[in-house]
């Protein structure tokens, strides 16, 4: 379980990235958190993992405070991050198992690897091909399946769809709903408002570091998540 | 955990193409330069037991002591080979004559100008110009890198201590570069142990080369860290470059150079020149005061009825007082030169340095015997045998000017070449080495340590975003 409380970052510089956040991903669920660019959504995530450190509140991952026990905390959580480049001389493969191993999978066999490489759509003849040869969409489902290959019980991705290609969108969202229903808790910052009314149980916009809007699936759907999303970004322009 | 992410930094270079750039610059520098290294000793070996043959052979049957030339003969050191050092800077011949005194000659420079012009490409400059480089162009981006692809959030992700990602940065570059540096000194002492330059299996031998070896190994581990922590201190690997490159030029052609000049500036110490005019002139001023002396002694014996032996016993004293004077005034101006060049070279040394090229140049040299404190032994030794020649045979029958009557020289007895005393210069022992570089060795060890908590520090506050 993901659990932010009253999360509050303020740079050294006076910015104000986020205003005491609150909101909870629960196992099996898949929270998308929507806004525009700089509202805060990656200040978030970089709170949950630890990158930087919150000015006030807590980043909790399965209870654990990330900022008093990072180390442990990240045991119970994968990231997928929006630019996926990793290692552009090692297969995909040996990328696969230098960070299988970082998480804490030393033992896991080439056909494992395999495995989890065609469960994100990855074809066959791409699993020893460098990974600098693959395009961005193939680069993406390398990133997915490392955080499948961790198997925690918390998923924190960040922009995932960004410059994927509606098949590879689409193959996307069917590993998500996988995801879930594995019990996965997953945090998904996304400005692809189609795909988090496809996907979401909860949703909530950000605006200039304010968690503004916070609706459940059926709130979503009845009210109109595309009309309530743009009505707040207009808000925002305003 | 910690072996995984050596792995990854291995596989990751070893794939890279400055591995190959790496490994073909090691292959033809470090081989062919001690191969080159060991032709040229194998010559001036034999250049020196020619010298030693020649020398023996003109000295055969009698000889007059006071126009006998004591020669000595250094022969160049073994392991000059890997470290030239001053080997071709300080003499390797001494001439003891009476009256021209003490001189010294340097063969090899005029064998070989422009190795001293250019310098040599032995094991000292390619690790000390070379492998610095190179470890810069292989740690520039250590850190960057991985953040400006996105490796370094998704490697943080996991419950990795930040220390292990710094220490497999380090191990694994490290290892990297350790599989071409040994390879082409495998092959370059394959090479000296096929040509026999070099008995390289002796224990002695094999010490000694453990040392500089060891000594090259800590000084190219300095640059390593020192590029993890200037790649760890910038966010853009074009920044972290040019901030190694400014530094690399700094410390391998600033600092070392510069080093002498500042302390010719806080410590300045006249010319051996003026030097050697000073004691010219106290020379002169002693023979004018022995003159005046012993013109009166000699006035004063003129009638007298034992005339000569009257004046040989006014002269003794006089002659005696005067040669003490004279010793102590130029022992006095030479000591003094001696202990401020001294002071000037030791603060030049220290400043030096503060690059750990100067520590692996002292470090080095004074292992392969071609260091600062050799070259000072060396012209200790040969004073001390100038001395040994003067006393045992130049003094032999001699007598001191008599004014107005020239040179007077009573011929004492013909001498052998068995009389004549013999130059001997050994190579210091290893201990005796090691006494003079493990201020050096620990220095570059610190130098590691400095850099590294350096590069620690700077991670553990590396902003990964």
């Amino acid at each position: 379980m993901l659990q932010a409380k009253d999360l509050t970052k303020r740079y050294e510089d006076g910015h104000l990235a986020l205003d005491h956040i609150n909101f909870e991903v629960k196992a099996g669920e898949i929270f998308c958190l929507l806004g525009a660019n700089g509202a805060g959504k990656t200040t978030t995530i970089n709170l949950f993992l630890n990158f930087i450190d919150p000015t006030d509140g807590q980043a909790l991952i399965n209870e654990i405070d990330s900022s008093k026990a990072p180390l442990e905390a990240k045991k119970h959580i994968a990231y997928v991050s929006e630019n996926v480049m990793l290692y552009g001389n090692f297969t995909a493969r040996q990328n696969l198992d230098f960070f299988a191993k970082l998480g804490g999978k030393p033992n896991l066999s080439k056909e494992d690897y395999y495995a989890v490489m065609r469960q994100v759509g990855l074809q066959e003849k791409a699993f020893e091909a460098k990974l600098k040869t693959f395009s961005k969409g193939m680069r993406q489902k390398i990133g997915i399946a490392i955080a499948i290959i961790k198997d925690a019980e918390n998923i924190l991705l960040d922009e995932p769809t960004s410059g994927l290609d509606p098949k590879a969108a689409a193959e996307f969202q069917k590993l998500l709903l996988q995801l879930k229903k594995e019990g996965k808790a997953i945090f998904m910052s996304t400005h692809d408002i189609f795909r988090a009314k496809a996907v979401a149980d909860r949703v909530g916009i950000m605006k200039e570091g304010r968690l503004v809007m916070l609706r459940t699936r059926e709130q979503f759907l009845e009210e109109n998540l595309e009309t309530l999303y743009l009505d707040y970004m207009q808000e925002v322009a305003a | 955990m910690l072996k995984t992410l050596i792995k990854k930094e291995l596989l990751d270079n070893l794939l890279s193409l400055r591995f190959f750039i790496t490994l073909l610059l090691c292959v033809l520098l470090i081989p062919i330069g001690i191969y080159v290294g060991a032709q040229a000793y194998q010559s001036r070996v034999e250049n020196y037991r020619q010298g030693l043959a020649l020398y023996q052979d003109s000295m055969q049957g009698t000889l007059n002591p006071q126009q006998v030339e004591a020669k000595g003969l250094r022969p160049p050191s073994p392991f000059s080979i890997f470290a030239d050092g001053m080997d071709r800077s300080i003499p390797d011949e001494f001439i003891s004559t009476r009256n021209d005194g003490l001189k010294m000659q340097n063969s090899a420079a005029q064998d070989n100008p422009l190795a001293v012009l250019f310098g040599r490409v032995d094991l000292l400059f390619v690790v000390g110009v070379v492998m610095s480089l190179l470890a810069t162009l292989f740690t520039f981006d250590a850190t960057t890198r991985e953040k400006e692809r996105g490796t370094l959030r998704l490697a943080l992700a996991n419950a990795l201590p930040r220390h292990l990602i710094l220490l497999g940065k380090l191990f694994g570059h490290l290892l990297t570069f350790l599989i071409p540096f040994i390879l082409s000194m495998l092959i370059a002492l394959l090479i000296l142990a096929v040509t026999g330059t070099m008995a390289i299996f002796d224990s002695v031998n094999l010490g000694r080369l453990a040392l500089i070896l060891t000594t090259a190994l800590l000084f190219i581990s300095a640059f390593f860290t020192l590029g993890i922590m200037v790649s760890t201190l910038n966010h853009r690997s074009l920044t972290a470059q040019i901030t190694l490159l400014f530094l690399w030029v700094l410390l391998i052609f600033g600092v070392p150079r510069i080093s002498g000049m500042l302390a010719q500036i806080i410590k300045p110490v006249k010319t051996l020149q003026t030097v050697n005019l000073e004691t010219q002139l106290i020379r002169k001023n002693i023979e004018a005061e022995k003159a005046s002396a012993l013109g009166d002694a000699l006035m004063r014996s003129i009638g007298s009825s034992n005339g000569e032996d009257d004046y040989d016993k006014l002269r003794e004293p006089i002659v005696k007082a005067l040669k003490e004077k004279e010793n102590r005034e130029i022992l006095a101006i030479q000591e003094d030169y001696k202990h401020k060049k001294a002071a000037q070279t030791r603060l030049a040394a220290n400043l030096s340095r503060l690059s750990p090229l100067g520590s692996l140049t002292f470090g080095m040299t004074h292992l392969a015997g071609t260091g600062l404190d050799d070259a000072i032994r060396l012209e200790q030794r040969a004073r001390q045998f100038h001395n040994e020649a003067e006393r045992d045979i130049h003094n032999i029958g001699w007598k001191d000017m008599i004014p107005g009557k020239g040179m007077r020289m009573t011929f004492g007895r013909w001498i052998t070449f068995d009389e004549v005393p013999r130059f001997q210069h050994q190579q210091r022992s290893l201990a005796e080495s090691f006494q003079s570089c493990w201020f050096d060795i620990t220095l570059l060890i610190l130098f590691n340590l400095l850099f590294f908590a350096g590069a620690y520090v700077a991670f553990l506050r590396y902003d990964v975003r």
